[in-house]
């Protein structure tokens, strides 16, 4: 039986460098990412969070940074009790030049079996992602998003 | 025991049915398919063919068509006989509009317990997908990615 995560992996016509800050600064987070920035000063075991307004959404620690090849940070669901219950499971971005191009692999760990937490971020991952890939080719985000589980578009 | 589906989704900045043209386009799709045509009148029970440079790569018949909305077919891998002997997978693309996006959902389910070929869809897929999500949102699609030697390599121009 395999544990459970959730894996994707996504291919764009960018950089590692353009990839990675597109990642970890918040300017560009917000642009993409369900209006959302990521605040973290990225030194071993600083804080991460995703910040909407004065909401934070979820929360971690870095466990590893490699620019532009590799990321790791926990993630506590903090905005939903029912999630935050679950404690922290952790996700992993791994960034891989292929001629004009980069693949992405996002891989998010560490869930119970039977784990919410993982139902609510492999909904997430796929609009963010896909809004990530097209804010870089295009210049422009996709018009939707995601806040408590639902999409909205705009 | 079968192994678990492989599922996909893709958010695309266009409309349904420009997603379901291109992806159902004999012409259209070598452009982000890794060089493959795909070939079918799309009817329930028609032939639905996967050919690069005239070889046949995988085949299998229509089984649900809506157009726009959902596209189901069988799927065997031709071309090599380890893949050939395990039978028939199922592939369906489930669109749905979101504002002035489509939703694409694949489905690739249908695979025994030792199965070769699910690690093989599962790694190529997402590049396929992203290569349509490109091309249908800037014009262009993804410069041509292809396994070889055991790496992935892309190559410089298109296919």
């Amino acid at each position: 039986m395999e544990a459970p995560q959730f894996m994707y992996e996504t291919y764009i016509a960018t950089t590692p460098e353009k990839l990675w800050e597109a990642l970890t600064l918040p300017e560009f987070t917000q642009e993409y990412w369900s209006d959302a920035r990521i605040e973290s000063n990225w030194k071993p075991g600083a804080p991460v969070r995703h910040v909407r307004g004065d909401v934070t959404l979820n929360s971690g620690e870095v466990l590893e940074y490699d620019p532009p090849r590799r990321l790791t940070y926990s993630w506590t669901v903090r905005h939903l009790p029912e999630y935050e219950a679950e404690g922290a499971s952790r996700v992993t971005f791994e960034i891989e030049p292929l001629g004009p191009q980069v693949r992405l692999r996002v891989t998010h760990e560490g869930f119970q079996p039977g784990s919410k937490t993982l139902t609510l971020i492999g909904g997430g991952w796929p609009i963010v992602l896909s809004s990530l890939k097209t804010f870089l080719e295009t210049g422009a985000p996709l018009g939707i998003g995601r806040r408590e589980g639902k999409i909205y578009t705009s | 025991m079968e192994l678990s589906a492989f599922t996909y989704t893709v958010y695309i900045a266009t409309t349904p049915e420009r997603t379901w043209e291109t992806l159902t386009s004999a012409d259209m799709s070598p452009l982000f398919w890794s060089g493959c045509a795909i070939e079918s009148d799309w009817r329930p029970g028609s032939r639905v063919k996967l050919t690069r440079e005239g070889v046949v790569r995988s085949s299998g018949q229509v089984l649900e068509c809506t157009p726009a909305s959902r596209l189901s077919y069988s799927f065997i891998r031709r071309y090599l006989p380890e893949y050939e002997s395990e039978g028939a997978s199922q592939v369906t693309f489930e669109f749905e509009p979101l504002g002035a996006q489509t939703q694409l959902t694949l489905t690739h389910s249908g695979f025994p317990q030792d199965s070769k070929i699910r690690p093989v869809v599962a790694e190529s897929w997402p590049i396929i997908l992203s290569s349509l999500k490109t091309l249908l949102e800037t014009g262009q699609p993804l410069s041509d990615i292809r396994r070889s030697a055991g790496q992935l390599v892309a190559t410089a121009g298109g296919c």
